[in-house]
């Protein structure tokens, strides 16, 4: 079965990195956003097709979807603001929209407001992050995150979140190929900041497994602290002045920190299965 | 004198053996009433298995432990059972913490939002003395569809604390039909469900 997932992991990768090297360099940050908006959805319909699983009725985590999809065109609008304005409309605006639509199973208004203020947050985060830290850092950060949801979904039995997260952590990888669409005024980085949060608000509401809530907010932060140590003062040329020992010392922790945070998830993934088809 | 003495006694005589033999010990071993019979679900002894093929090989079976309800019965059998079964979904039991978890995930039983299966059957035909093939609306994971379940009256007991009624209900669905299609062909589409049931007949209040 893992094997047939990886083409709705990659897929949507793929297409975005395409279509991104199609594009000419400074448009690329104008269209970042919207593309991945388009695909992440388009990585849930593959991921229902593979799975032989199409949804018999609306269910609350179908959401997701919707959610990233009104994320994407949405930043393909904040991108037209003026960037001083950007800087607080996108933050606000995607924090609402979130706060709106994601509702999510056990949530009631208080977590929405949550929700939407961690998505505000993030997204003005992650503006930062791309204004600070220009160039690829900012993609690696996000895989790294995206990459450390999938298997605590996969752990869940949501399959088709573990195929979201993952699908964005091919997106990650092209946004480190292609880092230009990252751009402070970037919608990139608009829908990265709204991605993160609100894959953990969903594999956290629906989650049945031994993950506690601050094993998802720390994947979903994860990046805030990748930056914050790998760049504390990021020289504006986006090229780090740390020595390179320096530099792996630092990666090195980010290593051990992720391994110690996963270790529940990975423990439960390991355990003995019946079958090999994992837990089913 | 005479006269009136008989008349007295025929009045009097039946007055007095009602009055000694309460009328349910009087009909005992007569036929049943016609009155339907209120009955409670007990949890404790009532449970819904399922199962499923397993990579075209084995038969799996799971439980749902929690299965509640009420059952209301002509006990002169001139009229089906009517069941009314809801089952948590959340009480899963395939020896397996980690499939329990797995099956209540959105694309199995999705736990959260549906929290139970549900059947109320509403209308049924009589085989015989103690089967029926009941239909009515079966709900699994907030699809409804309307089914046939065989149902058998395993028997009316009882003890010091009451009356307790037994029923075996069996059908076999389509788990597509009621949108859990993950892992087609890997796990069967066909899935056969028995439920156990027994309860308790309800006190009047």
């Amino acid at each position: 079965m893992l094997a047939e997932l990886l083409v709705p992991i990659f897929l949507p990768g793929i297409a975005f990195l395409a279509t991104l090297l199609v594009l000419k360099a400074e448009q690329r940050p104008k269209w970042s956003g919207l593309l991945g908006g388009l695909v992440v959805p388009i990585a849930t319909l593959i991921g229902f097709a593979y799975e032989g699983a199409w949804p018999s009725s609306f269910s609350d985590w179908h959401r997701l979807p919707v959610i990233l999809a009104g994320a994407g065109l949405a930043s393909a609008v904040l991108v037209l603001f003026p960037q001083g304005a950007t800087q607080y409309v996108a933050p606000l605006t995607l924090g609402a929209l979130a706060g709106l639509f994601g509702k999510f199973p056990g949530m009631d208004a208080a977590d929405q407001w949550l929700l939407g203020l961690s998505v505000a947050a993030s997204v003005r985060l992650w503006i930062l992050a791309s204004a600070c830290s220009l160039g690829r850092l900012v993609g690696v950060a996000a895989w790294i995150s995206c990459v450390a949801l999938a298997p605590m979904a996969f752990d869940g039995g949501f399959t088709t979140l573990m195929v979201l997260a993952a699908s964005a952590a091919t997106i990650s990888g092209a946004l480190v190929l292609a880092p230009q669409a990252l751009s402070p005024e970037g919608s990139g980085a608009m829908l990265l900041g709204v991605v993160l949060p609100t894959l953990a608000w969903c594999g956290f509401s629906y989650d049945y497994a031994e993950a506690p809530w601050w094993q998802w907010a720390a994947m979903a932060g994860l990046p805030v602290l990748v930056l914050v140590f790998f760049d504390p003062r990021p020289p504006l040329t986006g090229r780090d002045r740390l020595p390179w020992l320096s530099g792996l010392v630092r990666a090195v922790l980010i290593v051990v920190l992720l391994g110690w945070m996963l270790q529940p998830t990975v423990r439960s993934l390991a355990a003995p299965a019946d079958d090999s088809y994992g837990s089913y | 004198m005479q006269i009136l003495s008989s008349v007295v006694r025929s009045a009097l005589v039946p007055g007095l053996i009602l009055v000694l033999f309460p009328l349910s010990q009087v009909t005992a071993g007569s036929p049943a009433p016609r009155q339907p019979v209120a009955w409670q679900l007990d949890p404790v002894h009532s449970f819904g298995l399922f199962r499923v093929q397993h990579m075209n090989a084995g038969m799996f079976w799971g439980r749902f432990n929690d299965v509640t309800g009420t059952v209301i019965h002509h006990e002169d059998g001139s009229n089906p059972p009517k069941l009314k079964v809801r089952c948590a979904v959340e009480s899963i039991d395939t020896g397996s913490e980690k499939l329990d978890r797995t099956m209540l995930g959105p694309k199995w039983f999705n736990g959260k939002e549906h929290e139970a299966m549900t059947f109320v059957s509403s209308a049924g035909e009589k085989i015989d003395e103690t089967h029926w093939r009941l239909k009515g609306d079966l709900t699994i994971a907030g699809v409804t569809r309307e089914v046939d379940v065989m149902t058998e009256l395993t028997g009316i007991g009882g003890g010091p604390q009451g009356r307790k009624i037994g029923f075996e209900c069996t059908l076999e669905i389509n788990r597509n039909a009621f949108g859990i299609r993950i892992l087609r062909g890997a796990i069967g589409d066909k899935v056969r469900l028995v439920v156990g049931l027994e309860a308790d007949e309800r006190k009047a209040e």
